[in-house]
Parts: structure tokens; sequence; C-alpha cells
């Protein structure tokens, strides 16, 4: 850096600008450098001069040269904010962001072009690093997307493969109660607790499914009808009442208005519910189920006696895999309350649980009109 | 698809015979417009921009067709095609003077003459052959291309097309020459630098002209005179200009080779 | 007395599946032909020229499934209509010979009889 001169010396400003000057004459060779970019490439200025500007580039910024920034200039007279590295003595690079500009005569004829250039390492480098990211999370993506598929295939199958032989068991005992060579009572019942197990079996496999997909990023999939609601759950109540005849279950169904809601999952959910009162509460006292709708909302609440639930389960009850403190009997695997609230979000609602000493009360809300889809 | 539509294609001029200008590596068909206008009163003037470059239909890139140059040249046989082009004049500048030697050879009576401005069969050396350029300094321009978007934004890319005439039209213009999507320009790049058509060359059938710059990085002399040895009856002139774009630094020299040679 | 009635060839890989549909079928009035895969249907197809209805499952082990045994028999029988079920694909996604008819698992008896008295024509 030469020494600094008076202030309004124009000649020292441009010496000892914080930016590189390069100016051509219009052969293309240089014609003037400032000691800054000389400083900064560690070339003597008078290295610069007759020279051309791509010999102090690396071969990348040789070829952009030739191929976007001599046509910009002449093209639009200008060219601002690109990047270029030059190459110094000491043969190392210096990225820099340029801006060039041309000066013509009145007649059109090209008098010099200017070129401007600011260290730019910092900022480079984090562009780059912004580029890489960048690369990295779409290829990342293209990944995630060709695994998902994979993984939903994975999960189709295997549903297939579980429900195969349990369609068989099923159709062995429709066999056997066809054949009438069962007459007894006790055999025939035999007959009823096959198909309600095979029954249990099969929700069991959809809840496992159902988190598989949902975990994974499936997320739960809603096909939406306003057909009737309650006959679904008057069937839901039917077959827990089968598979657990010495239990009473109330029921109180009051819909007046249609439902817009997936009634398969629905269903499910209150086959959720219900199971998990019938489990957890008191044994010898009814579970109460009602629904209704009041304007603007659906509401389905599960009641149940018994020991409340402890402070430190409330907080967790919708975990998947959850189960408390449960008698070893009937453990389960801790996904139907999951599940339930899975269902309940995807209809735009939520299920509220109270634990008292009279009694537990699960109830499900969600909006008649959907507010947003999904 | 519309061809004319998907290349931009604009035909001006009052004659028969056509003359087809094909630009190169980095810009559009804007790169001829101290060139073009020059003929035409003689020729039926044909204009276009590769895909993926100016006013080109982004959206008809796919990246299998483009990944060797005989997509590009599929592309300017169809061109032809549809404008009913026969024994036309071929104008190529830089990797476009390969893509028109691969489309005459796809549709011999396209082109009756073809001028090829910096030419180069392959750009990599290889063995004996000077082609310019090692594999590692090609890998680092395709890395120095993401450095440079040059304002690229895929929401601003239906007003790229502008009027390169009235530069007061402003910010939409900036750039706007050789600006692209940068996804696109690193394909380019990749599929111009690491192209090699020397075996090409031997089976051309028409009269060719080659234009060899002084001082050129990308295409030398060496180079030109590769290809001028190579295609069978072909003439080589060398102009003072210097650099990769005689087209834009020196028009006046190129019309003049050009005129002469038609 | 004798009645003819149409004649199923039920190809299912699942025993008791199988032994469940064939007694349902038969009480319609039908009479009904097992097998266990396509090399066995194959082999009673060319057996016994009498063979109305074809009822495969589509996922099957063996050198065929039940979609090649579908495309199989329309090529060498024409005269065959075929139902073909599945737990695991959906008809959009499968391509059945023209006019035959899928039914998906689990299917119901009563379901799977309305669909043959249609084909054959006993409705």
């Amino acid at each position: 850096m030469s020494e600094f001169g008076p202030i309004d010396d124009y000649r020292d400003l441009f010496e000892n600008a914080p930016c590189g000057y390069l100016t051509i004459g219009p052969d293309g060779r240089i014609t003037k450098v400032n000691a800054t970019l000389a400083a900064w490439t560690g070339f003597e200025a008078d290295k610069f001069i007759g020279r051309r500007l791509h010999q102090f580039l690396n071969m990348a910024g040789r070829i952009y040269c030739e191929t976007h920034i001599a046509p910009l200039l002449r093209m639009q007279g200008f060219f601002s904010e690109f990047a270029l590295d030059f190459e110094t003595a000491a043969g190392e690079r210096l990225p820099v962001i340029a801006n060039a500009a041309e000066r013509r005569h009145a007649d059109g004829t090209l008098l010099f072009t200017t070129l401007v250039v600011i260290k730019a390492t910092d900022r480079r480098r984090y562009e780059r690093q912004l580029v890489d990211s960048r690369s990295e999370l779409q290829r990342g993506l293209a990944t995630e997307r060709e695994t998902a598929e994979l993984r939903e295939q994975f999960i189709a199958v295997l549903g297939h493969d579980l429900r195969n032989p349990l369609a068989a068991i099923s159709a062995g005992a429709r066999i056997l109660q066809r054949s009438g060579a069962l007459q007894q009572q006790k055999e025939l019942r035999v007959l009823d607790m096959i198909n309600s197990t095979v029954s249990r079996m099969s929700d069991l496999i959809d809840n496992i499914l159902d988190f598989a997909r949902g975990r994974l990023g499936g997320g739960i999939t809603l096909h939406r009808d306003a057909r009737p609601l309650e006959p679904v759950l008057e069937q839901v109540v039917d077959e827990l009442r089968t598979a657990s005849p010495q239990r009473l279950i109330e029921t109180s169904f009051e819909i007046a208005e249609p439902v817009n809601c997936d009634r398969t999952r629905i269903g499910q959910l209150a086959s959720n519910l219900i199971g998990n009162a019938l489990t957890h509460g008191a044994q010898d006292q009814a579970v109460r189920v009602g629904a209704r709708t009041d304007g603007a909302e659906f509401k389905l609440w599960v009641a149940n006696a018994g020991e409340p639930v402890p402070e430190a389960a409330m907080q967790r009850l919708f975990e998947p895999f959850f189960r408390g403190e449960v008698r070893r009997s009937r453990q389960g695997l801790g996904l139907g309350l999951h599940i339930a609230s899975q269902i309940a979000q995807a209809h735009g609602g939520r299920i509220e649980v109270t634990s008292t000493p009279d009694e537990t009360r699960f109830v499900f809300t969600m909006p008649l009109t959907p507010a947003a889809s999904g | 698809m519309d061809v004319l539509a998907r290349n931009n294609v604009r035909v001006s001029g009052r004659r028969d015979r056509a003359m087809v200008f094909a630009h190169g590596f980095g810009c559009d068909q804007n790169m001829w417009r101290f060139v073009a206008p020059e003929f035409e009163d003689d020729f039926k003037i044909v204009l276009f921009d590769h895909v993926g470059a100016g006013g080109s239909d982004l959206s008809a890139y796919d990246a299998a067709k483009y990944s060797t140059l005989h997509g590009y040249a599929d592309d300017l046989v169809e061109i032809g095609r549809a404008l009913g082009l026969k024994d036309a004049v071929f104008v190529g500048h830089s990797v476009s003077a390969m893509i028109g030697v691969l489309a005459s050879l796809k549709a011999p009576d396209l082109f009756g003459r073809m001028v090829l401005i910096g030419p180069s069969a392959r750009y990599i050396d290889d063995g004996d052959y000077v082609g310019g350029f090692t594999a590692k300094q090609i890998a680092e321009l395709l890395d120095f291309l993401e450095d440079n978007h040059m304002g690229w934004s895929a929401a601003m890319a239906p007003s790229i097309m502008g009027n390169p005439d009235r530069p007061e039209l402003g910010e939409e213009l900036t750039n706007s020459f050789c600006r692209t999507d940068p996804e696109i320009a690193k394909a380019f790049a990749r599929v111009t630098f690491t192209s090699d058509n020397r075996a090409d060359l031997a089976g051309v059938t028409i009269p060719t002209l080659i234009l060899q710059c002084s001082e050129d990085i990308i295409a030398s002399e060496e180079v030109g005179k590769f290809v001028r040895s190579r295609i069978p009856g072909s003439d080589i002139v060398f102009l003072k200009a210097t650099g990769h774009c005689p087209n834009l630094s020196a028009p006046a020299e190129v019309v003049s080779a050009i005129r002469a040679y038609v | 007395m004798t009645r003819l009635s149409p004649v199923v060839l039920i190809v299912e890989d699942e025993l008791l599946l199988r032994m469940d549909s064939a007694e349902v079928v038969e009480n319609a009035g039908f009479e009904v032909i097992q097998a266990a895969n396509a090399d066995e249907a194959i082999a009673i197809l060319t057996r016994r020229p009498d063979i109305h209805v074809v009822f495969t499952d589509i996922q099957m082990p063996g050198s065929m499934d039940g979609l090649k045994l579908a495309h199989f028999v329309r090529s060498r029988w024409p005269p065959i209509k075929i139902i073909a079920t599945s737990g695991l694909v959906r008809i959009e996604d499968v391509d059945l010979p023209a006019g035959s008819v899928f039914v998906s698992k689990p299917y119901r008896g009563p379901e799977v009889v309305a669909v043959l008295r249609t084909l054959t024509g006993s409705a």
C-alpha cells in the first residue's frame, strides 16, 4: 500500500480504495490496476499492464470470462455481482465478487472497461456451503421418498400375510358351524370364541399397521362421508358385548345431524376407547357409551367406574406403547389410545380425559364442518 | 410440443434460402445481434435458443435427452424440418459447431454449407490430442458455475423474455442474455466440455468453413486446425479477432468472412 | 334325476379358505372342483371340458400366480368365465382379461354366489 495522500487526491482514492480496480483497454489488455488489487494478488502493478484479465484467473474463471463476462459486457454494457477466482502469485485462490462496466464513446466505440473487485472469501464460502447443503438435502429427499415407498409396500404385504391365516381360521370355524356336527352349547360357544378372537387379532393387526404407517410419516388417511354413524357404533358395541358377555355396556346415542367423517375410523376409535374402559374399569360395573351432535360439534364419550387414572399416567395416556399399571393378564400393546388420538386429530378433533374416584371419562369432540381440511 | 415455441425460433428476412444461426455455451440467440441482421437482405434468417437457454421452454428440458449433444442436434433437425429447410447455410458458434455437424449427419439434406466459429471436437486433452483442458479443470468449472447464479430465480423465468433492443426496460433484462436455470447451465456445461466428436468429423459431406480466432483459450488454433484436417474439403480462416466470441467482439470481420464463403 | 349344474373350479392355496368357499358354492347349487395352485388347475382344465367358471386367488405359490393363470385360461379356453380375488392388490392395479370379475378379500359367501349366478346366467 502506498503512502496516504491528501483527502481529495483522487489518485490516492483510486490506488488505496478498499476494493480492487482494473481498467482494460479496447484491445482487451489491462491498462491500469490499483495498489489494492496488486497487494491482494501479490503481483506488482506493472505485471498486470499489457496482459489480459483471464491470465490472472483460474481456468474456470477464464472459461467464464470468455463465455459469459465478455459477451454480457458487449451486449448490455455491464455485468454486476459475479463471482470470480483470481490466482495469486503464491498460487492460491482469491475469491472475489466483481462488477464490470464498459465506457463507450458517443459513436459507440469502446473506450475502456472497468472492473471492480471485492474480496469475498467468507461470503463465497458461505454461499458454497448453502449450495452444497441444498444438494445434499435434495439427495436426501429423493432417498426418503424411495424408502417411504418401500416401507408402504412392506406394510401392505405384511398386513396381507398376517390376515390370510386369520381368514383361514375364520373359514375353518364356519365350516365346523355349517357341518352341524357340533351340537353342544359349550362347543358352539367355542366356535363363537374362535370368531371373536380372530376379530380381536384382526383389530390388533390394524392398529399395528396404522401405527407403523403413521409413525413412518404416512399418517392416517380418511375416507369421509356423511352416512349414518349410529349403526357403526351399535355394531362396535355388539362385537364387544359378544367378546365380553359378562360385562354390561350401556349406550345412549342421539346423533341428530349427519356427521361427515370416516365411519370405519370412528368405529375404530370407539372400539379402542370402549375396549380400554372394559380393560381398566371396575369389572363389576357398567361401561357407559354416548354420542350426540350439538350444533357445531360431534361428541362421543366413554365412561367407566373404578380406580382413577394416576396423575403421572394422565400425561402419557396417548403415547404409543404406554400401558400404565395394569393387571398382568390384560396387557395389550398400549396402542389403542394412541391410535384413537391420531384418528381424532385426523378429523380435526381431540380427545379429553377426566378421572376421579367416581368415574373416568374419555370425550372425543370434532367439528361438524371441517375448519381446515384433514 | 410446438418445436418453434420450444426453441423460441425467430424467422426474418426476405429470401428463400435460409441461414440458421446457432449460439454456443453461455448465452442465447441474442449473441448474433451484430451479425445476423447483416444477412437479412440476402437470406431468410433463422435464430433459435437451445432448450435451457434464453427464451426457450425450460419445461421441455429433459436431463436424459440433453445428456449428449445428440439431444440438441435432434432439436436442430426438428426445427429444420418444421421450417421446411433444405440446403440452408448453418452458422454455429462454439459447441453449436459440433451440434451442427451432428445434425448434418442425421439429416444430410438440411444444410448446404456450414460455417463453424471457434469449433472444438473435444475439449479435454487425450493422449497426443490437445483439447486445452484437463478433466480436473472442467470439474472446477462446473463447481464455479454454481457460484454464479446471476440473479436467477425460477419465479422470474417467464419475464426473462425481454426485448434486447430496448435496454431502458431495465431490471428484468439484466443478464438475461446469459442467464438460465443454474442446474441446466451446469448440465449443458458438462455435456459441452466432456463431449468428444472427433470421430464424427469425417462423415461431413458438405462444404465447411472454420473461423478461428487468435488467443481463444476455449478453442485454440491447434483445436481449430484439427477440425479442419478431419472434415473433408473444409477451409479455415484465421481471424484477427481475439477471444472466443468474435461475433460479438469483431462482428464486421465475421460478417465478411461468412459473406465471402456463401 | 340329473341336474345340470354349472361347474366351478376354485383355485386357492389356503386349504381352509378353499374348503369354506367350496361348501358355500356347492350349497348354492353349483358343482365344485378344487385346485391348490395353477399347475393343478391347468391339469384339471385339460382333462375336463365342462368347466364354466374359474374362481382363483391371485397370490399363489408355484409356477404361475392367479393373474397369469387367468390370462392363460382366457387364451386356451376363451369361453370360460373368470373371477379373481386378492387381499393385497386392488382392481385398479390388476390387468385382468376382459369380462373378468374382481372380488377383494375378505369376501363373503353370498357375494361370490351372486357373481357366479350372474356369470353363469343362472340368476
